[in-house]
């Protein structure tokens, strides 16, 4: 046998190998699933490839190695999972395949994690993304069909019906979908920051859009200039963001993790880096984060995905950047600048004043009801949808829904007009009852004008459709 | 004839088989001596020379050698300084993978398609090169991040130190075809760090062979069960760490040759190794094995040690009986200081005094066994330690008697060690069910692993087996011949090779990793998938040292790269494999 390293003693070789082990300081639960036998269409931007060279990258950083980061499967969402949240045209089979379904499971099992605590916090690195689907779904919407985080939300409640969650929605498209399904409930902030609705998909999102008459100021959005970069992310972040979950005091802080702002995203003009990501992540401090778009899928990515799962873990992420970083390439003209404080301070003022506001006033409406009319354009499967919803107000509860909507298909002159009453979870007995004895008038008298009539009553936990 | 030698822990032990006219084999020799951990090359040549003796050399088919001396090397440090190059790139701190006993980071770097972002810089390599010259240091790995799509900064830095005439280097590309840039740089340095002590015992077998007139081809058990020619292992050793659990498995193959799904418990004095077949085929460690701590690409058999053996101490800890994870020396009723489960064992009348293990007899006395259980029971707080599914601990009476006593802490130790080795089964078997899935087919597709028996090496395990088989509900077998039965898994196994293809036709690249092919795809060639696979099974036919052993594809990928709504290319990767498996069945009677 040859001659052994004199200078070197056992333990000093010891302490080499095995102290320089990373351990996250946060037990992170990973759930990834690229999903790779799956796509909208060949070269849709939401297709098999989407994930290849993030898996590439994560993997070959060894992050699942790590101590304290665990990697899970995906469940797949049930049925009912998704009747809690959504009406589907014409039903739940038609819109949700196994891909949308597994999608919506990989954000329950990080849910999941999370609560029974098996890890401090959970990243769902999931596809095909949310947040651009509404309560009523009619067909695929922004590459989305179901809210993968709205329906994890609806299971949390099953178990925590009161519980105080925050949304902090990342994503450089406005998350109107996620928006409108809490949009009349209390116990749901949802936060925004998107590129400027003027100039992106879905040409929503403003600052005067801030929830119904039973949640005021619950719905918040920032709208960002095209160019802006990660001071302007993080100036929301300090100055709105954080101060603003500081005093709602959530018990759960959900990060909606879109990458597509950054600044080599095809699809948008944000200039956002991996660090600024990673960074945003750390201070938010979420403890779920959930994978959104982001279709800079070679150049973006690996990075960023590496970034957030360093960042959600407590570990060094500095080392990280993309390829061409340069971060003198990046920055803001003194404008944005100007245009982000406005936006922030607008804010600032109405959450100052939030518990002031004369709500009647604010919403224009008399008596117990409120009603609003919605345009909503499906991108992906080209459908133009009329709906108008009506929420009753109530003073001890908020209340219920009546939504009627009509979808124009433009491939098929097809037409689906339909009728609903939504029972929220906490809707109060006297609302409840009011609710269902409204649905089976409606569904006597009603049903003709109507292709489907649907009850959604999560305080029953029962869902109909005649 | 073959011959399979196995380096263990405290024995070497042989195995000569020999076939008759329609190619079954028998064993027709054993030999066993202690093993001298400090020459081990001596005792593999004290087990030779007694199977050899007296037969025809020139009738040996192959010698297949599973050793310590990768495992030795490593876990007790005995290995000469490495310096480590790292070529990390942007990704996590690299601070913690300087495991070298001198450490540079270069700053060039390659991407994820294998593109050379930034180039490295001579001076930095140099520099490198020189402070490890001056710090006296001969061997070097040298690992780059994403280096399997693209080994070429790591073969520049080699042909750097190749002319400042450094003496073993290891690259990292040339380890494995998987990912995984941490697990690459622990396995280089591991793979640097045994080199040197490989090729000594190489040569020093070599002339041993010469000096006995032996020309029969030599081969090394590597952990995946697997056999490699001698001359192959000299650039990966690390493949051959850890050889003995892997042994073991093989041995169990050979011997039992199940065709279904079972486990396998290696029950040792201190330990036992729990295995899996699945089909009839040995799991693989998912990723890679861990050394010395740290998880790195080396191919391994699935094998997860519980620290409860025969010769376990049992004590009782704030009133719960606890077993392991120290032996304090043998058996009680054989002279040892502490009770252990092989007292419970005799205790219970399953194991009787006078006792032949693995061809040794032993002579065991009950009664001591029984005095040394006793004192147990008064610290023993029976209301919370669990039954078990015991027929003793479930009814409440008082037991009177001493003996009555005795029977009752025996089962109480049974029960803990069934209970500990049920869990660790439930947790292997649902952590393989779970393992990650990255499509949506396979994630539909996942099935249960459910194996109904467990097999295991005879000697003391027999009682054991059939103890922990009944409480945990499986079926059991005990395999003969379990004093040779690791040397008999080395002699039986087949090579195992892998051979991973990996194309980007947009970049023009094509790897065939294992083989250190990087090369250029013809322009206009359309290369496909088809072609791939072609290429991963003749690589893998071409490589292997035995004709018609079949081939199979354990991985196909293939990715469309669209750039602004046009295909420009595909990204495939393919594996093929050789799977372990027996080269060499023993006759039925032999099973
Ligand atoms: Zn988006
Ligand atoms: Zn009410």
């Amino acid at each position: 046998m040859s001659a052994t390293g004199k200078n070197e003693t056992p333990a000093k070789r010891e302490r080499q190998l095995s102290s320089r082990k990373p351990t996250a300081r946060n037990s992170l639960g990973l759930i990834f699933f690229p999903a790779f036998d799956w796509a909208i269409s060949p070269t849709h931007p939401e297709r098999e490839e989407r994930l290849l060279y993030t898996r590439d990258q994560v993997f070959e950083e060894g992050l699942m190695d790590i101590e304290n980061i665990y990697e899970f499967n995906p469940g797949r969402a049930g049925k009912k999972d998704v009747q809690r949240v959504h009406i589907c045209v014409p039903d739940v089979e038609d819109v949700a395949t196994d891909s949308h379904l597994i999608s919506a499971g990989g954000a329950i099992r990080a849910a999941e994690l999370v609560l029974e605590k098996k890890v401090d916090k959970a990243f769902a690195i999931v596809r095909p993304p949310g947040h651009h689907a509404f309560r009523v779904v009619h067909g695929t919407r922004g590459f989305c069909n179901i809210n993968n985080e709205a329906i994890m939300v609806e299971r949390i409640r099953a178990t925590h019906p009161k519980m105080k969650i925050a949304f902090v929605d990342t994503d450089a498209h406005h998350a109107d979908g996620t928006q409108e399904i809490f949009y009349h409930d209390p116990n749901i902030l949802h936060i925004s920051l998107h590129q400027d609705g003027r100039t992106l998909f879905p040409g929503s999102g403003f600052t005067d859009e801030l929830g119904g008459p039973g949640a005021f100021a619950r719905t918040l959005n920032i709208p960002l200039p095209p160019g802006t970069s990660d001071e302007g992310l993080h100036y929301v972040l300090d100055n709105l963001v954080l101060p603003v979950l500081e005093d709602f005091k959530p018990e759960l802080v959900i990060n909606a993790a879109g990458q597509d702002n950054h600044y080599s995203d095809p699809l948008t003009n944000m200039q956002i880096s991996a660090q600024g990501y990673a960074e945003l992540n750390a201070k938010l401090n979420p403890d779920i984060a959930i994978l959104q778009g982001g279709y800079s899928i070679e150049s973006a990515l690996p990075y960023i995905n590496v970034g957030l799962i360093l960042a959600m873990a407590g570990l060094d992420y500095s080392y990280i950047h993309e390829p061409d970083y340069n971060p003198a390439d990046l920055k803001q003209s003194p404008a944005i600048t100007e245009t982000i404080k406005k936006t922030v301070e607008e804010l600032q003022q109405l959450w100052q004043k939030r518990s002031r506001v004369d709500l009647e006033e604010f919403y224009d409406f008399t008596g117990r009801f409120s009603t609003r009319e919605k345009r909503i354009y499906y991108d992906t499967d080209g459908i133009s949808e009329l709906q108008q919803e009506t929420v009753k107000v109530c003073p001890d509860c908020p209340g219920y829904l009546i939504i009627s909507s009509t979808a124009q298909h433009s491939s098929s002159f097809r037409q689906n007009r339909i009728l609903a009453v939504s029972i929220p979870r906490l809707t109060c007995d006297r609302c409840h009852e009011e609710a269902r004895v409204f649905f089976a008038e409606i569904e006597e008298k009603e049903k003709e004008r109507f292709d489907y009539i649907y009850l959604q009553d999560l305080k029953d936990d029962t869902y109909f459709r005649y | 004839m073959i011959i399979g030698i196995d380096v263990g822990g405290t024995h070497t032990d042989g195995v000569l088989l020999v076939s008759d006219l329609a190619k079954n084999y028998k064993i027709a020799r054993t030999s066993k001596v202690m093993t001298d951990q400090e020459d081990l090359k001596n005792s593999i040549l004290r087990v030779l020379d007694s199977l050899i003796s007296g037969a025809d050399r020139q009738k040996i088919e192959r010698i297949v050698l599973s050793t310590t001396l990768a495992t030795n090397t490593l876990v007790e440090k005995k290995y000469q300084p490495v310096g480590l190059i790292l070529i990390p790139g942007p990704g996590l701190n690299p601070e913690y993978l300087q495991f070298g006993d001198e450490n540079a980071i270069l700053s060039g770097y390659i991407n994820h398609r294998g593109q050379e972002v930034k180039p490295l810089s001579g001076s930095e390599i140099k520099q490198a090169l020189k402070k490890y010259h001056s710090a006296g240091i001969s061997n070097l790995a040298i690992v780059g991040k994403f280096s399997i799509r693209n080994p070429s900064q790591e073969l520049e830095v080699k042909k750097y130190a190749e002319e400042f005439k450094f003496q073993q280097i290891t690259v990292g590309h040339r380890l494995s075809g998987g990912l995984n840039f941490p697990r690459r740089v622990a396995t280089a340095y591991f793979n640097a760090a045994i080199t040197p002590v490989h090729l000594d015992f190489i040569r020093a077998i070599r002339k041993a062979l010469e000096q006995r007139k032996i020309t029969a081809p030599l081969f090394l058990l590597k952990c995946d069960g697997g056999t490699i020619p001698l001359a192959e292992s000299k650039e990966k050793p690390i493949a051959t760490v850890n050889s003995g659990p892997a042994a073991s498995i093989m041995g169990t193959l050979a011997l039992s040759n199940h065709q279904d799904t079972c486990l396998v418990l290696d029950i040792g004095g201190t330990t036992t190794d729990i295995g899996l077949f699945i089909e009839g085929v040995p799991v693989f460690m998912p990723r890679g094995i861990e050394i010395a701590g740290l998880p790195t690409l080396v191919r391994g058999l699935y094998t997860r040690s519980v620290p409860r053996g025969g010769d376990s101490e049992v004590r009782v800890v704030e009133g719960r009986i606890k077993v392991g994870p120290r032996r304090l020396g043998p058996a009680a009723a054989r002279g040892g200081p502490a009770p252990t489960p092989t007292d419970a064992l005799l205790v219970l009348g399953k194991i009787r005094e006078k006792a032949q293990f693995n061809g040794e007899s032993v002579q065991f006395n009950r009664e001591t066994a029984l005095k040394a259980l006793l004192p147990l029971y008064d610290k023993i707080n029976w209301q919370q330690e669990r039954p078990g599914r015991s027929e003793v601990g479930a009814h409440r009476t008082e037991p009177a008697s001493p003996r009555e006593k005795a029977i009752k802490v025996a089962e109480g130790i049974i029960a803990e060690i069934s209970a500990r080795i049920g869990k660790e089964i439930e947790d292997i078997l649902s952590s393989l069910e779970n393992r990650p899935v990255y499509t949506i087919h396979e994630l539909l597709a996942a099935s249960r692993i459910r194996p109904r028996m467990i097999i295991s090496m005879g000697g003391p395990a027999k009682a054991f087996t059939r103890e922990l088989a009944s409480r945990l509900g499986y079926s059991e077998e005990v395999i003969p011949y379990s004093g040779v039965a690791n040397a008999v898994g080395a002699a039986c196994a087949r090579p195992t090779l892998e051979t991973t293809v990996h194309a980007d036709t947009a970049q023009g690249y094509v790897d065939i990793i294992e083989a250190g092919i990087h090369r250029k795809i013809k322009p206009g060639s359309r290369f496909t998938l088809e072609e791939a696979t072609k290429l991963a099974r003749k690589w893998t036919e071409k490589r292997s040292p035995f004709r018609n052993i079949p081939v199979e594809i354990t991985e196909k990928e293939s990715f469309n790269v669209i750039r602004g709504f046009r295909t420009t290319g595909k990204i495939m990767e393919v594996k093929a494999q050789i799977k372990p498996g027996l080269l060499t069945l023993l006759g039925v009677s032999q099973r």
